[in-house]
């Protein structure tokens, strides 16, 4: 109890960071930066460049402090970005990819992504599988999938983070699910029995 | 299941119902057991998207987050206020040579004015460009010509 009345408020280390304060604005990332970091994962899966996107999230926060408006929670605001950030790392993932592989080889299912075993798969693969699986959403539905189901944001938070209208979440959300519905129907009976489940 | 479901179960499962609304779904899901394996399925679906993302963040990150950050942050910072220094020193430069450049300029203009109005040579027998350089007219002949 004695180490929350210590701890300084958001506004506190905001308007710290605001005249310069590097201390405020570590203390700022080391409250954050695990829930950026799950908004990237979810977006991006577990990959390399992660850490250099959540980099850049905190990095433009920093940059763009005069912007934010504090109606809304930094973490918010993070989200935001991390949002913009991810669907940036995503579109230069496929310009890359481009260079290598033609739009007709592009994977549509889990097969194509290299899943196949589906009776036995080990937790870390049953995780693997997952994020094939959410990969193989287009980002617009991603995003929505991604805060609504992953981070656990209401529809219309969701909508207020992604500046979208109410009734365009619920479709694109609806559109996510069935996809992914149809995606792990070949691993319906590993989600039966509970993927990640101890 | 229609769309519309999915996303009506959703509310359901996130709690997003009022009262009694969800009083008379819980109701019908009694009656059609369809739903409730629904309801489950996305339960578990959740779970599984849930599970997995958290299981990837534990090392998303590569130690010494913060440090490194700081550092990027700081060596960001050196180049910004580098780039600054340089555009203010040459807009500074700019601003102190325009008025001199404007003079220079003026300065020309007035002097083949000047020497536009002084021309001695007789009508016709200049070029514009030699008189406005104040220049003796040349012919080709003139030209040849050895002047000791």
């Amino acid at each position: 109890m004695q180490q929350s009345s210590e701890r300084p408020s958001e506004e506190e280390l905001v308007s710290r960071v605001r005249s310069g304060d590097q201390i405020a604005f570590r203390q700022l990332v080391e409250r954050h930066r695990k829930d950026i970091s799950r908004t990237v994962v979810a977006m991006l899966g577990p990959a390399a460049e992660v850490d250099e996107v959540v980099q850049d999230v905190f990095i433009r926060f920093y940059s763009t402090l005069d912007r934010f408006r504090e109606e809304a929670s930094v973490l918010t605001y993070l989200k935001k970005i991390a949002v913009n950030r991810s669907l940036d790392a995503l579109r230069s993932r496929k310009r890359r990819l481009s260079r290598f592989i033609s739009r007709e080889d592009e994977a549509h299912s889990m097969e194509e992504l290299g899943i196949h075993e589906v009776d036995t798969l080990e937790s870390a693969n049953q995780h693997m599988l997952i994020h094939k699986a959410i990969q193989t959403l287009p980002p617009k539905q991603r995003l929505v999938v991604v805060l609504r189901m992953i981070e656990g944001y209401s529809t219309e938070e969701t909508a207020k983070i992604l500046g979208l209208r109410y009734g365009t979440v619920l479709s694109r959300l609806s559109r996510g699910l069935a996809k992914l519905k149809v995606v792990l129907e070949p691993y319906r009976h590993l989600l039966e029995n509970g993927i990640g489940s101890k | 299941m229609k769309h519309r479901d999915t996303t009506y179960l959703l509310a359901y499962i996130h709690d997003e119902m009022d009262p009694t609304e969800r009083e008379a779904f819980e109701h019908e899901i009694l009656s059609k057991p369809e739903i409730a394996e629904e309801i489950s399925r996305l339960e578990k679906l959740q779970y599984a998207m849930q599970s997995a993302v958290a299981a990837s963040n534990e090392s998303a990150l590569k130690p010494f987050f913060e440090e490194r950050l700081m550092r990027r942050l700081e060596s960001e910072s050196a180049s910004f206020r580098e780039r600054l220094f340089e555009d203010e020193f040459f807009v500074g430069l700019s601003s102190l040579f325009r008025p001199v450049a404007f003079a220079g300029l003026l300065l020309a203009i007035l002097l083949a004015g000047y020497n536009v109005s002084q021309e001695t040579y007789e009508e016709g027998s200049q070029t514009t460009t030699e008189a406005v350089l104040a220049l003796p007219p040349i012919s080709l002949a003139t030209a040849y010509e050895v002047d000791y």
